[in-house]
């Protein structure tokens, strides 16, 4: 953390204001959280949906708003569902090909073609094609609704400023808590899917926008303006362009936090591959339910690979090289192609996927799970095995700062918040930090009237400061060889692809096997999930840092080892400290599933308060995961401001998500402008 | 370029037509019920699939009879908390398998307030919660078998594990099941802990290590289960013996545990059937079968060791169950 210049004086202020609200918070509140402090969110919930219960039959609000859109989203899927079965297999292999080799080149169209081939292999075509279906369905509805807003959100800042707190919230409030509601209003089956899909996946799509089109240079606006441009000509030929990556990096985004919801919407009633996976983990059949999660994964690569578009220079060859005579012949070409396999696949197998082409691998991975459980878990030499690592990691690192912040009175552990926040972050941050955790101390665990969630949000934090430590960890050396070696960059980067999209759930039963129901398992989870922005976000800065500097480096005698750590380190730091903020966004997302596996805190009040009807108490705990990450998200984004990266710009206002980046995009915008 | 937009929109418009005039179907689902004689079984009906064996075997049983009497049936695989919703709009028309200890407050909700979903029954299975430990503990430690032996510090030592520190583990799997084990440790004075697993699969998993480990593991299991079929299971995990239900406990329970007052061993739990109000009036001949369906724990435990033990996919061991059965399900046509 470098702030040059910093005088004692500077921490007078700031650390009498926070003493002061130390001592309010001791003396008013007292200690422990007394119970008048209790905002009865949850009884109010309660009440809501006792309201929606009784009513949902002949209310104007279902009749004439809900129940239609139920049936709308549900026809939509529907309709969906029908387009991809008519084209049969052969159809959609073809079809998909095309298309990729259209809008991304031919190795992205071979691999989607070998990805649409291994999912008919897995043996999970039909269901694939749900999944397909409500994905596409859920995806357009969340880009037809995020990037209006997302360019509202670039032109009015304060229209940003408003929405961030609710788009964090939408991002990081486990999906649990939205799931049981939607059924509510929305039936069950496809349109609660649907909904809760949209919710999750709508921030990035808003926030990568919004991202790519304030990165627009003004110089490059006010060219366009000078040669005539109205302020739709600009959006559309100049800043639109030129945002094209963000842009892109948005719709995948938007893809893989879609696809993270499948199991979850398997609960309420939707069919497709979530389904495949929950009745594997239910028969605790490891390895069907990896078949399903391996299908997950494959439709993740093809959505991918037909939205990715083409590397710039690429693009720019294949403009130049395009006739509106060759565009034509293309299409009729490609329209005759997927014709001729829907008819071929008719006739062969009558639509189905044939049978003879099996290569699941449920019983492999059945057969690795058990050899590993059986070796792995105990016996083995010097560290004892899985058991003791799990054991020796509870003691030693979790119970004591669990301890630590449960032990001390929750108004220190709030000064402390505060006075971080403020030496890393400013007044504002600080404000909002300390308005934040009073917020969850008055919310309450079992029912109104239980006690504080304090404690179970300590005991989360405890968990989710040792998942952080851990992943940045291993993301760090691994990052940094990611960003020297190209070649090690392209193979792990299929694999952070299937990190951030394969359900949990499909390794949780063999971690739990293999680390003790208990808090290890959501940890282990929680990593695995968190390490691709880590990863991605050091790679990117190191590769960030320019040539020159490295070379200027070397030319003054620097060995390799003082270049990384006095040159490129210091240099990509900010891209470093963001990749730390999204770290910590992803674990907190995760906390859910850790309390499936015997984690406790908030997560198992959440899957409690759910499954238990106690709609309110769900609700709360969700509320107090928002404020975590409020918390967190603003304390490390403001260390990252604080840091001067490369030519010391300052930080945008929101994170970068990892994934592709186009360094030089002008002259796209110099050849847009011609036809301006 | 005009010329080819209109081209592929024509195309794509055209493809997208054709397709779509495809299969959704929604057929009415209607049925006769001829005065003074046989029921003819006609339209279709939707019944829900929890996600366990024994559900499964209900509804795939209720499914073979009732489409071998010419009605249509579907399945929906659905969360049992997220069922009563459904079957309050009737987008479901019955869930055969509801444990009323762990749903008090939906049969509250739809049963009794809205009536918007009938009881429809018991289905005829039971099913009973209990304590268990490891049948070499049992062996090795006779006095662990009841809940007096497990009040000793000793105990606590014995069954603790790294998230408990001193005090022993009772490990619980999913948290929206009945569970008065935290107040019966805190009313009985017993130095233990509940750790909630989150999940059935959480639990089973605790529990085969354990059981394969030999390590020590006091928890919550009940019946009926798939586990049980399985000797390797069965055979090798002992019971722990709790204080009898008294009359307080009993009030208690009647109130969800919320007075914090249990203290004493789970009390059966008679399954039964939720079946939608709607579908009296949509389909009064499988309202009634459905009403009648009633099988015993043993039937179940049948069908799910078939799939179990046996290997058979559930419909198939529906169907072996329906075959050999005919006698008792002839019953629940009338």
């Amino acid at each position: 953390m470098s702030m040059s210049g910093v005088r004692p004086s500077r921490f007078l202020i700031p650390a009498a204001v926070i003493a002061v609200f130390g001592a309010v918070l001791a003396t008013v509140w007292g200690d422990p959280v007394p119970s008048w402090w209790n905002f009865r969110i949850g009884s109010w919930i309660d009440s809501v949906e006792e309201w929606i219960i009784l009513h949902r039959g002949d209310h104007w609000l279902f009749r004439w708003g809900f129940d239609p859109l139920s049936r709308w989203l549900h026809d939509l899927v529907q309709w969906n569902l029908n387009i991809l079965n008519f084209l049969t297999w052969p159809g959609v292999l073809t079809l998909v090909f095309v298309v990729a080799l259209r809008v991304s080149g031919m190795r992205a169209a071979v691999t989607a073609a070998l990805a649409v081939f291994v999912i008919g292999g897995l043996g999970l075509w039909e269901s694939a094609m749900v999944t397909v279906a409500l994905i596409v369905v859920s995806v357009a509805i969340a880009l037809a609704l995020g990037v209006p807003l997302g360019i509202l959100s670039a032109r009015r800042p304060a229209f940003e400023r408003s929405t961030r707190a609710l788009l964090d919230a939408m991002q990081v409030m486990p999906a649990f808590c939205y799931l049981l509601p939607s059924v509510l209003l929305f039936d069950i089956g496809y349109p609660p899917a649907v909904i809760a899909t949209v919710i999750f996946a709508l921030p990035p799509a808003i926030r990568l926008t919004a991202h790519g089109l304030r990165g627009v240079s003004d110089q490059l606006v006010e060219v366009g303006t000078a040669h005539g441009a109205t302020a739709r000509q600009s959006l559309w030929k100049i800043e639109v362009p030129v945002a094209r990556p963000a842009l892109l990096l948005g719709v995948n985004q938007t893809i893989n936090l879609a696809l993270g919801i499948v199991v979850i919407a398997a609960l309420v009633g939707a069919e497709g591959l979530g389904q495949d996976v929950l009745v594997g983990l239910q028969q605790l059949d490891v390895g069907q339910a990896f078949n399903a999660g391996l299908a997950i994964v494959a439709v993740a690569i093809v959505l991918d690979r037909l939205t990715a578009g083409r590397p710039l220079h690429a693009a720019r060859a294949f403009r130049r090289n395009r006739t509106p005579e060759r565009a034509r012949v293309e299409l009729i070409a490609g329209v005759a192609a997927v014709g001729l396999a829907v008819v071929v696949g008719k006739l062969w197998s009558s639509g189905t996927f044939p049978t003879s082409i099996d290569f699941s691998l449920r019983d492999p991975v059945n057969s690795v799970v058990e050899w590993v459980r059986d070796n792995l878990r105990t016996g083995v030499p010097i560290i004892g095995g899985t058991g003791s690592i799990s054991d020796f990691t509870i003691r030693h690192l979790i119970d004591p700062i669990r301890d630590f912040l449960v032990d001390r009175p929750w108004w220190l552990v709030i000064c402390g918040f505060t006075a971080l926040a403020w030496t890393t972050a400013g007044r504002r941050v600080a404000a909002v930090c300390a308005l934040a955790l009073l917020l969850v101390t008055g919310l309450r665990v079992e029912g109104t009237d239980g006690p504080s969630i304090w404690v179970d949000t300590m005991n989360t934090l405890s968990q989710v400061t040792v998942a952080v430590i851990i992943s940045m960890l291993i993301a760090l050396p691994v990052g940094i060889v990611a960003g020297r070696n190209e070649r090690f960059f392209a193979f792990i980067r299929p694999l952070l692809d299937a990190a951030q999209v394969m359900p949990a759930f499909v390794y949780l039963v063999p971690v739990v096997g293999l680390f003790n129901v208990g808090r290890i398992p959501g940890v282990i989870a929680a990593v695995v999930y968190a390490l691709p922005p880590g990863i991605r976000l050091t790679a990117l800065g190191i590769r960030e840092v320019p040539a020159e500097t490295i070379e200027a480096a070397q030319s003054t005698g620097a060995t390799k080892v003082q270049i990384l750590t006095k040159v490129q380190l210091p240099l990509a730091l900010r891209s470093i400290m963001l990749g730390l903020n999204q770290t910590i966004l992803m674990v907190l997302s995760v906390v859910i599933i850790a309390g499936l596996v015997g984690g406790g805190g908030l997560g198992v009040d959440v899957v409690f308060g759910l499954t238990k009807s106690e709609l309110g108490l769900g609700v709360e705990a969700g509320l107090a995961i928002v404020a975590l990450a409020v918390v967190l998200d603003r304390i490390t984004q403001g260390w990252a401001a604080g840091i001067r990266g490369i030519g010391g710009r300052a930080a945008p206002s929101r994170p970068i998500m990892p994934g592709r980046t186009d360094p030089n995009v002008q002259p796209v915008v110099l050849e847009q402008l011609e036809t301006v | 370029m005009k010329r080819n937009q209109r081209l592929l929109l024509c195309t794509v418009l055209l493809t997208l037509a054709v397709a779509a005039c495809g299969s959704d179907k929604k057929e009415a689902s209607t049925s006769t019920t001829a005065v003074g004689g046989a029921k003819t079984f006609s339209g279709s009906i939707t019944l829900a699939v929890n996600p366990w064996d024994g559900h499964a075997a209900n509804a795939n049983v209720a499914k073979i009879i009732l489409e071998e009497q010419g009605m249509t049936v579907k399945l929906t695989d659905i969360d049992e908390n997220a069922v009563w919703p459904a079957l309050d709009r009737g987008s479901i028309d019955a869930n055969l398998e509801v444990w009323p200890s762990g749903h008090a407050k939906d049969i509250s909700t739809y049963v009794d307030t809205k009536k918007s979903v009938v009881n429809g029954g018991l289905i005829g299975v039971t099913g009973q919660i209990d304590w268990f430990i490891p049948k070499f503990v049992a062996d090795a430690y006779p006095e662990y078998k009841t809940w007096e032996g497990l009040k000793t510090p000793a105990a606590a030592r014995y069954f603790a594990t790294a998230e408990t520190g001193d005090e022993g583990q009772f490990l619980l799997g999913d948290p929206s099941y009945v569970s008065y084990d935290a107040d019966i440790i805190k009313n009985l004075d017993l130095p233990f802990k509940v750790v909630v697993g989150g999940g059935e699969a959480t639990l089973i998993t605790a529990i085969d290590n354990a059981l394969k480990d030999k390590t020590p593991l006091l928890f919550y299991f009940y019946t009926p289960q798939w586990k049980w079929p399985d000797p390797e299971f069965a055979d090798n995990v002992v019971n722990v013996e709790l204080p009898a239900v008294t009359p307080e406990c009993t009030e208690s329970a009647a109130g969800q545990g919320k007075d914090h007052k249990y203290a004493c061993a789970y009390p059966p739990d008679p399954l039964l059937k939720a079946i939608s109000a709607k579908l009296e009036t949509k389909n009064a001949a499988a309202f009634d079968f459905l009403k009648n369906m009633q099988w015993t724990n043993d039937d179940q435990n049948t069908v799910t060791s078939y799939k179990n033990v046996d290997g058979m996919t559930i419909e198939a061991a529906a169907q072996k169950w329906v075959d050999d059965n005919e006698t008792v399900w002839q019953a629940w046509l009338s």
